[in-house]
């Protein structure tokens, strides 16, 4: 297909924010293409910067570099052909359902008698009717977001964008409101010509896209596109079904690497310093414990997600904690336990500490924060300061939480301790 | 009063709007609004009076001056809090204006202004009160030998306090908080209970703000046809002239040149301002230093009044404010009455005060305490800690949605703010 058959093409777009002295590169040489006719997932771990992404093709927001094409010409503004299903909604309080929907319309300029009558059909194809003259506040949280779909397909856009439309909703909401759009899509209801969908599930990826663009963070990029030609409807428990999914969690756990490549370098030292998953030592065990109960002691992650009843984003980071942490291995979608990891599961609770203590002791960012709090006066730092040295390397939020999982592990190992009241944190014992 | 609270409603609205949306802007009139109110208003007052004198006949120049002072009480409290509202506005409220190609009135209309609504009537009904109390100083002002007088209620109350004829006060003060009353039930209480559809909160809440009033005209048949013939076709109309039916479909491109304009006006003001800084330093300077001590000791002894009735203002308000938050018939029956005597002047009760006062131990400075006392913080700075409106602003943060209010509340007392305005009645 030439190049000009692309409805919305993305070129080497960066994203990169300033922190102080420091920058932060949010999206890294982003390239991606969507033709007509395609339902289009961006899949990524929290932080990998896909809202932003979705941001800067519907020319919310503008990329440092690089440029985004519709139809062939450079996006200079906001982009009038796309619309937005928020994760939160995004309705005006103040206006009924129907004000809601009709205001975008009047937005355009659209007549008053034509406006309510396109907003009631609208509302009556998503299955509001009755509900025109209610207020958001007054509606469940899968019905507000009915209204936003009706409000973001009021206007016919070309490209109907949707940032994680369905995480705020419960579960049976957001199915029954999965189900609806893809019967709308499939069967044509709607003029639109494309959705690009932005979601951290990875099983919704695999139900409803035909393209899937999987992302990763640290910096936020592009690792890889899946397509999933599955047919309508899609049954969740088909063996291609769930070989796809497979295939993505594969994807996104990665490959775990040699122990220098997996550790990192310590805060200050020239490479990647590698973040720790911000997970708690109950959620790890919790893991281990599962998978040593497993022949070969190895497993399908893509199965962990259901039957410990977690969000895939979250169990990819347990994993990742196993991985960095030296309990497990990672293939082709597999978790495996170590010799080590069975030690950890099958443990007592003492024991665990002092593997975990073991374990941590050999990560450079607790190195470096060993090494720190022995040079100071009376083994002790304030927080403040530890917390200013890792804004040198993470992003401020990042920085918060990095230093909130350290405290947390470096107490479970008790190794370090946190006096909140005088924001000081000290070796424990003293002289270890 | 109308008038002065009409200008400051525009003002408000195109100040505030400009320095939310303008980065540059921004960091020159939030300041600039910061030292505005910070100046006693009478101040203002004879430059005013006579610049304006120049060009129009007396009469109108006076009144008009009148409506200025006025304006110059209640407007900075009303600019600062749509300011706030504007930047507190949540992002995805922003966004989906700017995906849905909101233009600049229909986002004024449907986002902006119903989300300071509540903010915005809360502000209002303060910048009156204040109002109310400058009244008497706006109506008569001697500036050199000449003598203003308006026709007005500000005067007639003067003038009865300067004749001695006690009767006449309160006949005035009478007339005066029946103008409140009425104000209060015809007007903001209705306003209230309209303005809490504007809610931000996805929850329906307890003690709904009510209004007999509101609930009669909401039912009456001249309403609903004032409603449908009248205003639908009305804003309609207005709106079908701010928007254009293709504009929306253009990509529109981002202006980022610079502001030149804006630059210049910033100049003008910032010469304005240091011409009156070296002026004044130069009158300061021809005081004879001996006279500094006298000044400073002066000083000194405004600081200990302001700062004892204050303390005394506190220990009152707290515990009664506490009381009536969390007592909600208590706070239904004080609160008009706390409203009503936040606007009674003090400059109206302090010749009574100062006949009673005087003759006991203590005399002028006791009397100047309690004049202070009285309405000393209800000059409103749109910031909830002023005593005499303390109850009604805990009860609304307590029971509504005034995030700006709660977050101010405890950290405090606009100390700074009440000191230069309690300077006012010295």
């Amino acid at each position: 297909m030439s190049p000009n058959d692309y409805l919305l093409e993305v070129r080497h777009v960066h994203q990169i924010y300033h922190s102080g002295s420091r920058q932060f590169v949010a999206l890294q040489d982003v390239n991606l293409a969507v033709r007509e006719g395609e339902f289009l997932c961006l899949l990524g771990p929290s932080g990998c910067g896909k809202s932003t992404l979705l941001r800067i093709i519907t020319g919310l927001q503008r990329p440092t570099e690089g440029v985004v094409l519709y139809r062939g010409q450079p996006l200079l503004g906001v982009n009038p052909h796309a619309t937005i299903v928020f994760q939160t909604f995004a309705l005006f309080p103040w206006l009924t359902v129907l004000e809601n929907v009709e205001v975008v319309l009047k937005a355009r300029g659209i007549p008053p008698k034509l406006r309510t009558a396109r907003a009631l059909d609208l509302l009556d194809r998503v299955g509001l009717d009755g509900f025109e003259f209610a207020f958001p506040r007054e509606l469940s949280g899968g019905m507000r977001q009915k209204v936003g779909f009706a409000r973001a397909m009021a206007v016919e856009p070309e490209l109907l964008c949707l940032d994680e439309p369905f995480s705020a909703l419960d579960v049976l909401s957001a199915e029954a409101l999965r189900g609806e759009l893809l019967e709308l899509w499939t069967e044509g209801k709607i003029p639109t010509k494309a959705i690009l969908m932005v979601t951290h599930n990875i099983e919704e990826a695999v139900f409803m896209a035909d393209r899937i663009v999987v992302m990763d963070k640290n910096p936020g990029r592009v690792i890889a596109e899946v397509t999933v030609d599955l047919p309508h409807p899609r049954r969740r428990r088909s063996p291609e079904f769930l070989e796809q999914v497979d295939r993505v969690y594969g994807i996104l756990a990665g490959q775990t690497q040699p122990e220098h490549v997996e550790l990192g370098v310590a805060p200050g030292e020239p490479g990647r310093v590698r973040a720790l998953p911000p997970i708690t030592i109950n959620d790890l065990a919790g893991l281990l414990e599962h998978v040593a109960e497993m022949l070969n002691r190895r497993h399908d992650i893509y199965r962990l997600a259901k039957e410990l009843h977690v969000d895939s984003d979250h169990l990819l980071l347990v994993t990742e904690a196993a991985e960095l942490l030296g309990f497990a291995t990672i293939s082709e979608g597999d978790i495996a336990l170590t010799p080590l990891g069975e030690t950890f599961a099958e443990a007592s609770i003492l024991a665990r500490k002092e593997i975990f203590a073991t374990r941590i002791r050999r990560l450079p960012i607790f190195r470096w924060l060993f090494s720190l709090l022995k040079a100071a006066e009376g083994q002790r730092l304030n927080r403040d300061v530890i917390l200013r040295a890792l804004e040198l390397e993470f992003p401020p939020d990042e920085a918060e939480k990095q230093l909130e999982t350290i405290i947390n592990w470096g107490r479970y190992a008790e190794l370090i301790a946190y006096d909140k009241a005088a924001n000081v944190i000290f070796l424990e014992p003293p002289g270890v | 009063m109308l008038a002065a609270y009409v200008l400051s409603l525009l003002f408000t609205l195109i100040y505030g709007r400009l320095a939310a949306y303008n980065r540059r802007a921004e960091q020159v009139l939030m300041p600039l609004l910061d030292v505005l109110q910070s100046v006693p208003i009478l101040s203002f007052l004879p430059v005013v009076l006579l610049s304006l004198s120049i060009i129009l006949p007396e009469r109108i120049a006076a009144e008009l001056a009148s409506v200025v002072l006025i304006f110059t009480s209640q407007v900075w409290n009303m600019t600062f809090a749509w300011h706030q509202s504007l930047t507190t506005i949540p992002e995805e409220l922003r966004e989906a204006s700017a995906i849905f190609r909101f233009n600049g009135w229909l986002r004024f209309r449907v986002l902006e202004l119903p989300f300071a609504a509540i903010s915005l009537i809360w502000n209002s009904m303060m910048s009156w009160a204040g109002g109310w109390f400058f009244l008497m100083a706006a109506e008569i002002f001697a500036v050199g030998e000449r003598d203003f007088r308006l026709p007005g209620l500000g005067a007639y109350l003067r003038e009865a306090a300067n004749q001695g004829d006690t009767r006449a006060v309160l006949w005035g003060i009478g007339a005066l908080v029946l103008v409140i009353v009425l104000l209060d039930q015809l007007v903001w209480r209705p306003l209230l209970a309209w303005a809490d559809r504007f809610k931000l909160e996805m929850v329906e809440g307890e003690n709904l703000p009510s209004s007999w009033f509101y609930d009669l005209l909401r039912n009456s048949r001249l309403q609903k046809w004032l409603s449908e013939k009248v205003w639908r076709p009305l804003s309609e109309q207005i709106d079908a002239w701010f928007i254009h039916p293709t504009a929306a479909l253009k990509v529109r491109e981002e202006k980022t040149g610079r502001p030149y304009l804006l630059y210049a006006a910033g100049a003008a003001i910032g010469l304005g301002l240091t011409y009156g800084a070296v002026r004044a330093a130069l009158m300061l300077a021809a005081v004879p230093v001996s006279q500094w001590g006298e000044i400073g000791l002066g000083l000194l002894a405004t600081f200990l009044r302001v700062f004892a009735s204050l303390t005394i203002a506190l220990a009152w308000t707290i515990p009664v404010g506490v009381a009536i938050g969390t007592n909600p018939r208590v706070a239904s029956f004080l609160q008009p009455v706390v409203q009503v005597l936040a606007s009674v002047p003090a400059t109206a009760l302090f010749p009574v005060f100062l006949l009673l006062i005087v003759g006991l131990p203590g005399g002028l400075n006791l009397a100047a305490i309690v004049l202070i006392l009285s309405p000393g913080p209800s000059q409103p700075v749109g910031e909830p800690g002023t005593p005499a409106l303390l109850p009604s602003m805990w009860n609304s943060a307590a029971g509504r949605s005034l995030p700006p209010a709660l977050a101010r509340l405890l950290p405090g007392l606009p100390l700074p703010a009440t000191i230069p305005s309690s300077w006012l009645p010295l």
